[in-house]
């Protein structure tokens, strides 16, 4: 009897062990499955879009009077006096962004949201990416309207996580 | 008439003959017994001391083969991991060093695990590695200023925009706290302008060509000076290291010669240096050959930007309609000279001063696009 | 016979037990290597990952083709005139016969990569130049689209690019 509770106890001792074993390994392989994937490369290159966009499109050179975005966009913020081919400076303005994304960030299937505020029409463009969606990065620029207005106008890109 | 089991029993009884012998049979046969019973025993005990035996040297073979087993995998391991820490530190290294090179006039301080990292660039070969690994990163084409170890748990890294007169490359030199710079005053103000120039962090001190310097536990010592001697360096030999400059232009930010020495004063070479950072870059090298190796990586790259800017001059020369600006390009088209050594460090200089003021003639009202 | 039994029942639990160690230890082993070459591999894409960003940065950032106004560097322009010369250099440097010394040292620095700069002007026309490729494509690649401005000196105007950087894998 004393044997048969002996051996009996032995193989309690290595059933426990088992069971050690088998809950420490269920814990090492979902901690594991938490840990999230890198995102280096994305990160940084929507930070690159979100900011350098707005910065090098605002100092593209148009056919409009020899005026570069910029100026138009203070011009459509606040006289919009200019008019290049029978077109307002905010129409051209309007068409020459759309061009622009059109060949870049929809051709790439960027998630964004492109807005121009205070200008006399609405200037805005977007591809799946609402204001309120969760973003990887904004480009903000304001443009001074002085001496004709004294505030600002404002270009947004916000590139959303895809 | 005798009764035949009476007859057995009083045959079979102890008292007869035949009985005697019978009990003496039975009890020899006992005896045999007990003795077989306990030969048998004897032999089942030392069966019992011998098996108990052979399990414990069976046990102990089998607890060495694991055990052994397991350090030996922890020994790999332990390698393993070493080996892992070590590409880890100079991977990361290496982008640190990458990526602060691109912000000029920076100076920044890491901190390390206790390493020793050595530099090293001669002819054909320029890397740096981590002494206690061996592990390795070639840098062929970085412009880094070091001397050939810096062991310590920080490194200082600073970087400066290498310029002729258009930046031409960024200039990197690493130290750390554990290396001390002297620079010896000179009757000009050549030593009070290098000493001002470097960072605050790395040490450093100013002193007079009398004045002593002794050896206070650095790693390194590396003395500076212009046109006087020091003569009191109480400082151990191998571990000091003298250069020597000789300014040719108005400022130290021009041009000159270079001589290096070692600790025992017996010279290794003379050089030159152009502009600042490369004067800097001689201070922070402790050989001349680390110095002319590096430089020669520098001037690799100025060949190549001089024949961008080159391509550029003659490209607008031939485009602009302006004919005082077409001369300034076409000037400047011959200023820039394509394959350039150290050596050549004052027409160098020379014409860099003079492209220098081309392109401010550009920018004084005339409605031409600048040289650079 | 029952003694003997006994005995071989006891070598044979001994037997069993070091059988089930070793297959434990073995199982051990298994699995631990999985979960350290599924580390190792984590760590390559991470490296993967930061090298495709320093190349990123480098190339960003190459006064070879910046913009700059006397000693004011513009580092979100690049200089059509400079951009021109530096293609002209890198490919002739690595054409067969021509000295090597500017496509090595490019190579050094953009590795398997290639350079491109995109110019996307207002009225429909598309300019490209390859300022570096490697001799070593392959269909396995990471791009980063970084725009910049592309400044014409001759003209005195400022156009829409992108600065398109690949690495292949």
């Amino acid at each position: 009897m004393k044997n048969k509770k002996k051996a009996q106890m032995e193989i309690m001792g290595l059933m426990v062990i088992v069971v050690l074993i088998a809950i420490s390994i269920f814990f090492m392989v979902s901690f594991r499955s938490n840990n999230q994937p890198t995102t280096i490369k994305k990160d940084y290159s929507d930070t690159q879009l979100g900011t350098n966009f707005i910065l090098a499109i605002l100092k593209v050179d148009t056919e409009c009077q020899g005026l570069n975005i910029e100026e138009l966009i203070k011009d459509c913020a606040t006289q919009n006096r200019v008019s290049c081919s029978g077109i307002s400076g905010c129409e051209y303005l309007n068409q020459s962004i759309d061009f622009l994304l059109n060949k870049t960030l929809y051709n790439m299937s960027t998630r964004f949201n492109f807005t121009i505020e205070k200008a006399k029409i609405p200037i805005s463009f977007a591809n799946e990416c609402e204001m309120s969606d969760e973003s990887t990065t904004t480009g903000f620029q304001p443009i001074p309207l002085y001496p004709l207005r004294n505030d600002n106008a404002f270009v947004k890109l916000k590139i959303c996580k895809s | 008439m005798i009764d035949t089991n009476n007859k057995n029993q009083i045959q079979n009884s102890c008292f007869h003959p035949k009985g005697q012998s019978l009990i003496f049979g039975i009890n020899k046969k006992r005896h045999t017994l007990n003795l077989k019973n306990k030969i048998l025993r004897f032999l089942l005990m030392k069966k019992a001391q011998i098996a108990i035996q052979f399990n414990w040297i069976f046990i102990f073979i089998v607890g060495a083969i694991i055990l052994a087993f397991f350090l030996v995998v922890i020994k790999s391991q332990t390698t393993e991991s070493n080996a892992e820490v070590a590409a880890e530190l100079i991977n990361n290294l290496e982008t640190i060093i990458k990526t602060s090179q691109q912000s000029k006039g920076s100076f920044k301080s890491l901190s390390l695990p206790t390493v020793t990292i050595g530099f090293t660039c001669e002819e054909d070969i320029s890397f740096f590695e981590l002494k206690e690994s061996s592990y390795k990163k070639d840098n062929p084409f970085d412009i880094i200023f070091a001397p050939e170890e810096i062991s310590g748990n920080n490194l200082f890294m600073w970087s400066l925009e290498w310029k002729l007169p258009y930046p031409v490359a960024h200039f990197q030199y690493l130290t750390n706290n554990r290396i001390k710079y002297v620079i010896i005053d000179d009757t000009s103000s050549f030593a009070e302008e290098l000493n001002k120039t470097l960072p605050k962090n790395i040490t450093k001190s100013f002193i007079s060509s009398n004045e002593a310097v002794v050896d206070q536990n650095y790693d390194h010592y590396r003395i500076i000076y212009f046109d006087t001697k020091p003569t009191n360096i109480n400082t151990p030999e191998k571990k000091t290291s003298y250069l020597n400059v000789t300014v040719s232009g108005t400022n130290i930010d021009s041009y000159g010669e270079l001589e290096f020495f070692n600790g025992n004063k017996d010279s290794l070479g003379k050089n030159k240096f152009l502009k600042l950072e490369s004067l800097l870059g001689a201070v922070f090298s402790n050989t001349e050959e680390f110095y002319n190796c590096t430089m020669k990586k520098a001037f690799e790259r100025l060949n190549i930007i001089n024949s961008v800017h080159n391509n550029r001059a003659n490209n607008l020369s031939q485009s602009q309609i302006d004919s005082t600006c077409k001369i300034l390009y076409l000037t400047t088209e011959q200023a820039i000279l394509t394959t350039l050594e150290l050596k050549d460090a004052h027409t160098i200089y020379i014409n860099a001063q003079d492209i220098k003021k081309y392109n401010e003639d550009l920018m004084r009202g005339k409605n031409c696009p600048l040289i650079y | 016979m029952i003694k003997r039994k006994k005995a071989q029942v006891q070598m044979g639990e001994s037997f069993a037990i070091i059988i089930i160690v070793i297959i434990m230890i073995v199982l051990g082993l298994i699995f631990y290597s999985k979960i350290k070459s599924e580390d190792i591999s984590k760590k390559e894409l991470l490296f993967d990952e930061l090298s495709m960003v320093e190349l990123a940065q480098i190339a960003g950032a190459l006064p070879e083709i910046h913009c700059s106004s006397a000693d004011v560097s513009d580092s979100n322009c690049i200089d059509l005139l400079k951009i021109n010369a530096l293609e002209e250099i890198i490919t002739s440097s690595s054409a067969s016969g021509g000295d090597k010394t500017a496509f090595y040292y490019y190579r050094e620095i953009f590795g398997r990569g290639k350079i491109m700069i995109r110019e996307i002007g207002l009225d429909g026309t598309i300019n490209e130049w390859i300022l570096y490729k490697t001799d070593n494509e392959s269909l396995s690649q990471n791009t980063i689209f970084s725009p910049v401005s592309i400044y014409n000196p001759s003209t005195n105007t400022k156009s829409f690019g992108m600065l398109i950087i690949t690495k292949y894998t």
